[in-house]
């Protein structure tokens, strides 16, 4: 009888369970694949995300534009570890005049041309927008304080900390204007293409003149870019 | 086999010191007689014989369809399913457990990885690189969190400060998994009289390598929210900065056989933002450093010609102490 014959009369044997084992195997059994269970929901949001609100009345918008400016304090002092002493102190007050002369010099102008061209933006949503681009390229820098401080203090050279300090600030200020034109275009989402297009000139004038604004702010009072010479 | 569904909890009946294997009747359906029926000679036989009660063989489960996958430890989870991993992070889900390990296994590897780049000197290098390299990713890691955490929130992703350091440890463990991988091979390499400057290439390629594995933790942590790829280039640039800045300051790692001693930390000699735009002039044919070692050897044009002078004015060009970078 071969090993496939069933006896006279018997039955077949209880084929055996699928991917089953064999008993006397003592190596791993096949696997399932490897799965993940999916995300709960979107993620715990932090701190920040309060930070980075823009509904508020306008008491809360000047608290976020002044944590915003304090967080960018930080950065200032870790430009001043390079020289220590007043320093700190100068470069803390220096990095967060340039973003409050943008939200106090710029925004109002840009207000008033969105207004010329009849952009349906209220006054409270255009101070929710800047309120946010500070508070976010505040948050950006503090963050970015302990690396920089690392560079400008580590740094030979006054021309590889100064290098060093201006492209954070170039990071910070740069991803704090993004959040300010992108929150001004939603708020102008509703309004017809004409109006979007020059509202969109008009912010991009606006993004150059910050540019120009804080980079000569910068220059002007932060002894390690250049300036209070 | 009838009892196929219970294999997850299966466990051998008998306690080690039992005599005979396979004992339990459900497990075997085709018992040999011989091995049953006598006592087993060797209770640490190797798997696979059918002979094995010692603990480290108990049988695995042998069919489990309600599990996926067989738990995996937070290494294993690591290694295998970094999806996983961004989710438990994202979803605050034994991260204890997750972050600890992660950093244990930062630890490790880069320990060891470091000890074998400072084994192409050998002696007391070993024990430096072994320290420093652990050092320098910490650090590295240390100054990073802020920023990924200010850069993510900007970006889209207010994630809570634990989340992000949470998928920051993770990848970094991933990372120095990976390295520890490398460590056999690039040792192998090195016995094997590898040059300065491949091995020097070698050891960066593992940690190229190593760095894509992170990433691969990174990328799925940050999902598919907008502006994924911003950020995760972001990230990347400020861990290059962050990992060159302190690395920089911990050199030397690789060096050479002939040096005779190895200083724990190289005296300061400015910046790695210094040393890149040495590099870059230098690639633009402005050599400064000649031009700076050539100017004092002007100046010590006398100390040239001397047969006596020191030893400093042998060569010009050549690092004083053997120690390259």
């Amino acid at each position: 009888m071969d090993a496939t014959s069933f006896p006279p009369g018997g039955t077949a044997p209880p084929s055996p369970a699928p991917r089953s084992q064999p008993p006397w195997s003592f190596g791993a059994p096949a696997r399932a694949p490897i799965t993940e269970a999916p995300l709960r929901g979107e993620p715990r949001p932090g701190w920040t995300s309060a930070l980075l609100e823009v509904d508020a009345d306008w008491r809360g918008l000047a608290g976020r534009v002044a944590t915003g400016a304090a967080l960018s304090a930080v950065y200032g002092v870790a430009l001043g570890a390079r020289e220590g002493g007043s320093a700190l102190l100068v470069h803390a007050i220096g990095v967060p005049a340039a973003l409050l002369a943008v939200c106090t010099l710029g925004l109002p102008a840009l207000f008033i041309v969105l207004a010329l061209f009849d952009a349906p933006l209220s006054p409270i949503k255009a101070a929710g927008a800047a309120a946010r681009g500070c508070a976010s390229a505040g948050l950006v820098l503090a963050g970015l304080a302990p690396l920089v401080a690392l560079y400008v203090v580590g740094s030979d050279t006054a021309g590889g900390a100064a290098l060093a300090g201006g492209l954070g600030l170039c990071l910070g200020g740069l991803l704090g204007l993004r959040h300010l034109v992108s929150t001004m275009r939603e708020a102008l989402a509703r309004s017809d293409s004409a109006t979007k297009l020059l509202a969109g000139a008009a912010q991009l004038a606006f993004a150059l003149f910050a540019i120009v604004l804080a980079w000569r702010i910068w220059v002007a009072l932060l002894p390690l870019i250049g300036g209070a010479s | 086999m009838s009892d196929s569904k219970s294999g997850s909890s299966w466990t051998a009946p008998h306690p080690p010191s039992g005599t005979g294997t396979n004992a339990n009747p459900n497990a075997n359906p085709n018992p040999n007689p011989n091995v049953n029926a006598s006592p087993n000679p060797n209770p640490h036989a190797s798997p696979g014989t059918g002979t094995g009660t010692h603990p480290a063989f108990t049988a695995p489960p042998v069919e489990d369809d309600d599990a996926s996958h067989p738990a995996l430890g937070p290494i294993g989870l690591l290694l295998r399913n970094p999806g996983e991993v961004a989710r438990r992070c994202l979803d605050e889900e034994d991260l204890r457990a997750l972050t600890l390990a992660s950093l244990a296994a930062l630890i490790l590897g880069a320990a060891v990885f470091g000890g074998v780049v400072g084994s192409f000197r050998g002696g007391v290098q070993i024990a430096y690189g072994a320290t420093k390299v652990p050092l320098a990713m910490l650090a590295a890691l240390v100054v990073c969190v802020p920023a990924f955490h200010a850069i993510a929130a900007s970006l889209g992703r207010p994630w809570p400060l634990r989340t992000v350091i949470a998928l920051t440890v993770t990848a970094a463990g991933r990372a120095a998994l990976v390295l520890l991988a490398f460590a056999p091979v690039l040792w192998l390499a090195y016995d094997l009289g590898l040059g300065y400057h491949a091995a020097a290439l070698a050891a960066t390629l593992a940690y190229v390598v190593a760095g894509l594995a992170a990433l691969g933790i990174l990328l799925r942590g940050l999902g598919g929210a907008p502006h994924k790829l911003t950020t995760a280039a972001a990230f990347v640039m400020v861990f290059l900065a962050a990992a060159g800045q302190t690395g920089w300051m911990l050199r030397p790692y690789l060096v050479r056989p002939r040096t005779e001693e190895v200083p724990f930390v190289r005296a300061r000699e400015g910046g790695f933002g210094d040393a890149l735009v040495v590099s870059a002039r230098s690639a633009l044919g402005v050599y400064d450093r000649a031009r700076d070692v050539a100017s004092e050897s002007v100046s010590s044009e006398r100390a040239l010609d001397d047969p006596t002078a020191p030893a400093q004015y042998e060569h010009p060009y050549s690092p004083p102490d053997g120690v390259y970078r």
